[in-house]
């Protein structure tokens, strides 16, 4: 007996919403860390600027 | 298929789960969510100073999200008359696809997310006024306003005004009369807008129980309103130009686009019965869309063409 809650289509359309999540996410790791990596570059800038 | 799953499938629209990203992405109403990433994008390129292209990219993916955690919130609050309205009932919510619980959540997460993103990697004033947005959309707007008086969008119009304040505020940390001035076209136009799309949609609104202009003061008074509104609207839209945030392409455009504007805002006031009446105010309503767009986009334009604002001629 299948013990889940949701139908195979069920699941499938949850795998696809969690590929996407993670695909977006990803995205946003790697968006913030390069927008981190800017902030620090300009504060730097700016303490050696006086 | 199991008995479990028979018995769950009767179930389903109460156990959730069921969105695809498709639902989820439609929560976010993503037309709105791009008008109001345009609009931020022109408060950018309007304001004095410069941003990181990449800060840039973040503040309007940050303006973009909580845009669309308002949307997400507003579509939990009001499932009850979206599900009447011909207009909105195969949204997401009412068609049960998502539950309004997790619509809820959806929006919350991704309202705190967007305004602490802002906050962390622009500036705390943009942070603040994008906070202010959601709440003013969310709260004032669609808890207390939508229902209660038929000025709803008159004053709730102020919630779709702030995103271009909110990215020149991202480039510059402060409200200035310019932003301002850009704020007020927005806050102008929606009422005949809006007033254009509720005088065909008026039974629409009726059925749910939302009290625009043309349900409760007639459509008569409400062609006025549009017309009164109009002739405020076209003059304020000169004051960038006048503030010198844009120059001399902006205003022979202004112009030439206002005069159509004020054609069809004449056509609905003029033209009341039958079929000729409705489309006088389906082509005021769809002219409206193109003229916000074009007015904002004749901005980064003259950036681009290199052309002068008044700031940088006037002595």
């Amino acid at each position: 007996m299948n013990n889940t809650p949701f139908s195979p289509a069920d699941m499938a359309r949850r795998r696809k919403r969690s590929l996407v999540m993670a695909l977006i996410l990803a995205v946003l790791v790697a968006l913030f860390f390069a927008t981190t990596i800017v902030r620090i570059g300009s504060n730097f800038a700016a303490m050696a600027g006086g | 298929m199991s008995d479990l799953h028979l018995d769950i499938a009767s179930h389903s629209p109460v156990l959730g789960g069921q969105g695809t990203a498709g639902d989820y992405f439609a929560l976010l109403k993503p037309r709105v969510m791009s008008l109001v990433i345009f609009t931020a994008l022109v408060g950018i390129v309007a304001a004095p100073g410069t941003l990181h292209p990449l800060l840039a990219l973040v503040a309007l993916l940050a303006i973009g999200i909580g845009a669309g955690a308002s949307g997400a919130l507003n579509m939990w609050y009001d499932s009850d008359i979206d599900a009447v309205m011909r207009r909105t009932r195969s949204r997401p919510v009412p068609r049960g696809a998502i539950l309004p619980g997790e619509a809820l959540g959806f929006g919350a997460f991704l309202a705190i997310a967007s305004v602490i993103a802002l906050g962390l990697f622009v500036n705390l004033v943009a942070a603040a006024l994008l906070a202010f947005t959601i709440f003013f959309y969310v709260v004032i707007y669609t808890m207390w306003l939508k229902r209660w008086t038929p000025q709803n969008i008159v004053i709730g119009g102020a919630a779709g005004a702030l995103p271009p304040m909110i990215g020149w505020a991202a480039v510059t940390g402060t409200i200035d009369p310019g932003s301002i001035s850009l704020f007020l076209i927005i806050f102008m136009w929606t009422p005949p807008h809006f007033w254009a799309l509720a005088l065909f949609r008026e039974d629409d609104y009726g059925k749910a129980g939302v009290p625009m202009l043309p349900n409760v003061a007639g459509r008569d008074e409400t062609r006025k309103q549009i017309l009164l509104y109009t002739l405020v609207l076209l003059p304020l839209t000169f004051l960038p130009a006048l503030l010198g945030v844009s120059g001399i392409l902006y205003v022979t455009g202004v112009a030439l686009l206002s005069a159509i504007f004020l054609y069809y805002a004449i056509n609905v006031y003029r033209l009341r019965e039958g079929a000729a009446a409705d489309r006088a105010c389906k082509k005021l309503f769809g002219f409206s869309i193109l003229w916000l767009f074009l007015v904002f986009a004749l901005i980064p334009v003259e950036r681009l063409l290199g052309i002068a604002s008044f700031a940088s001629v006037l002595p």
